[in-house]
């Protein structure tokens, strides 16, 4: 997981080399599969996974001009898009707002692409065990567990994403690999 | 690289590749801030001077497709005569820092319904189409009534080679990339709730609650009922089902009120998928009495 972070930033430039369209190219080539797989941990439906991903690149393409590089990385500052899509996608789901809106928006997938989507979500089996073991967590911690130790977000990446401090980060991502360790030894 | 993926990216490229191309990337933008407090200051030291004060901010290499001016009164004014010119124009609108986009109405884009007054127009434009049309299209509004956080968007489509703009509408968050031709369905204002039977009711949550947990409790009784008077209990029989909870004996019957529906369109939260018989239609499937 760390080597795909580690593939994005040498993918993406320090400073823009050709057009905007060209560095989004790669932000988009270089994160599409971490961020389909952030919302395939959190969701069963093709549909939904396919819609979440998309909004998020969506609002991302709208949003390239105000992204600087020299703040952080572009996979902190997608996680951190993809977040509130996350967040906005639950609230909606919880009071049906902008339904129509959203519905409106789906994309029509057809066979091979609701396969595929199906394919990556059952790849990601693991990653929604581990989510499920960190549902005690507080969900600071529980976040920071899955873009560190799951996205493959350096700390302080994962620190931007979540708009805290990196020592904060730091602190809390150990306190929660110790809690879920200790519950593996209490469970083994 | 998957189908979907490439789907999305020719989707993205679609919608922004345009904004994208033109975009200068946050080095430069830092320089374009400033320009914005430079135009104000001018026009204002100037407005006792002149009447009208237009800086007129087209680009050089087509100056007759577009042209955004701001007026001594506050006011801007954008003159389009080229729909393509509406990238250049919503740069220019972006250098000056005013949060208002020209937005394409598009028959293929399926982000927003256009508003019903431009959807109006349009017609309008339509029918006048073989008369005289002036031969730019010219929009004023006043940056300083756009709310924070709002962005005012302003309808523009070409009808039979002429631009027009439709009156600017405010929105909440970004501008969208274009609007549909194509509007909304007349739906429901009030979101509803529908029951697992697919009843619908248009009761307040709590009341809604109250009254599937009675629902739920005769259902319950009704089913067990069938269920020790006959050994046929695959068929539910009850009034108004939709059909989707296929009751049988020794089946867990679900919760009620796990689906809102909001307008003609039905949207599952999550863990409880939308009632089959009943997504994605713009009628409801099953009676509208309440149970």
């Amino acid at each position: 997981m760390l080597g795909d972070s580690a593939r994005e930033r040498a993918a993406m430039p320090g400073r823009p080399s050709g057009s905007a369209l060209a560095e989004f190219e790669q932000v988009y080539r270089g994160n599409f599969d971490v961020v389909m797989a952030y919302f395939a941990r959190r969701c069963a439906e093709p549909q939904i996974v396919a819609d979440l991903t998309s909004e998020t690149f969506v609002r991302a393409a709208g949003a390239f001009g105000n992204f600087d590089p020299r703040r952080g990385s572009a996979r902190a500052w997608l996680f951190g898009i993809a977040t509130h899509v996350f967040a906005g996608h639950c609230d909606q789901a919880a009071n049906g707002r902008d339904a129509v809106a959203r519905l409106a928006q789906r994309r029509a997938l057809d066979v091979d692409e609701s396969e595929e989507l199906a394919a990556r979500i059952d790849a990601e089996r693991a990653g929604r065990e581990l989510l499920g073991r960190c549902a005690r967590l507080p969900e600071l911690e529980k976040a920071a567990v899955e873009l560190v130790d799951l996205a493959g977000l350096t700390s302080k990446e994962a620190a931007t994403a979540l708009g805290v401090s990196s020592v904060a980060l730091r602190k809390r991502l150990s306190r929660a690999r110790a809690r879920l360790r200790k519950e593996h030894q209490g469970d083994g | 690289m998957g189908k979907f993926e490439d789907r999305l990216w020719r989707e993205l490229v679609r919608r922004h590749g345009p904004d994208l191309a033109q975009m200068t990337r946050p080095a430069a933008k830092r320089a374009r801030r400033a320009r914005p407090r430079v135009v104000a200051g001018t026009s204002f030291a100037l407005a006792g001077v002149l009447a009208v004060l237009a800086l007129v901010l087209s680009a050089a290499s087509s100056p007759s497709a577009f042209a955004v001016s701001r007026n001594a009164d506050g006011t801007v004014t954008v003159t389009l005569q080229q729909i393509a010119a509406i990238y250049k124009a919503n740069a220019k609108l972006a250098a000056l820092g005013i949060r208002a986009r020209l937005v394409e109405v598009a028959p293929g884009c399926t982000v927003k319904a256009l508003p019903p007054g431009a959807v109006a127009a349009m017609r309008l434009a339509e029918s006048a189409a073989g008369h005289p049309a002036p031969q730019v299209a010219i929009a004023q509004f006043d940056p300083r009534k756009i709310p924070p956080g709002k962005w005012q968007v302003i309808p523009t489509y070409r009808v039979a080679g002429t631009v027009h703009v439709e009156k600017a509408h405010l929105m909440q968050g970004h501008a969208p990339p274009c609007f549909s031709t194509i509007v909304a369905p007349p739906c429901r204002v009030r979101p509803m709730t529908v029951l697992r039977s697919g009843h619908l009711t248009q009761l307040t949550p709590a009341e809604a609650k109250k009254r599937a947990a009675q629902a739920l409790a005769r259902y319950r009784a009704a089913v067990s009922r069938r269920h020790s008077t006959s050994a046929d209990a695959g068929n539910s029989g009850s009034s108004g089902s939709s059909g989707s909870s296929g009751i049988s004996a020794g089946v867990q019957i679900p919760a009620p009120a796990a689906t809102w529906v909001v307008g003609c369109y039905v949207h599952g939260s999550p863990g409880h998928p939308p009632i089959t018989g009943n997504s994605g239609q713009s009628g409801n499937s099953g009676s509208s009495g309440n149970s």
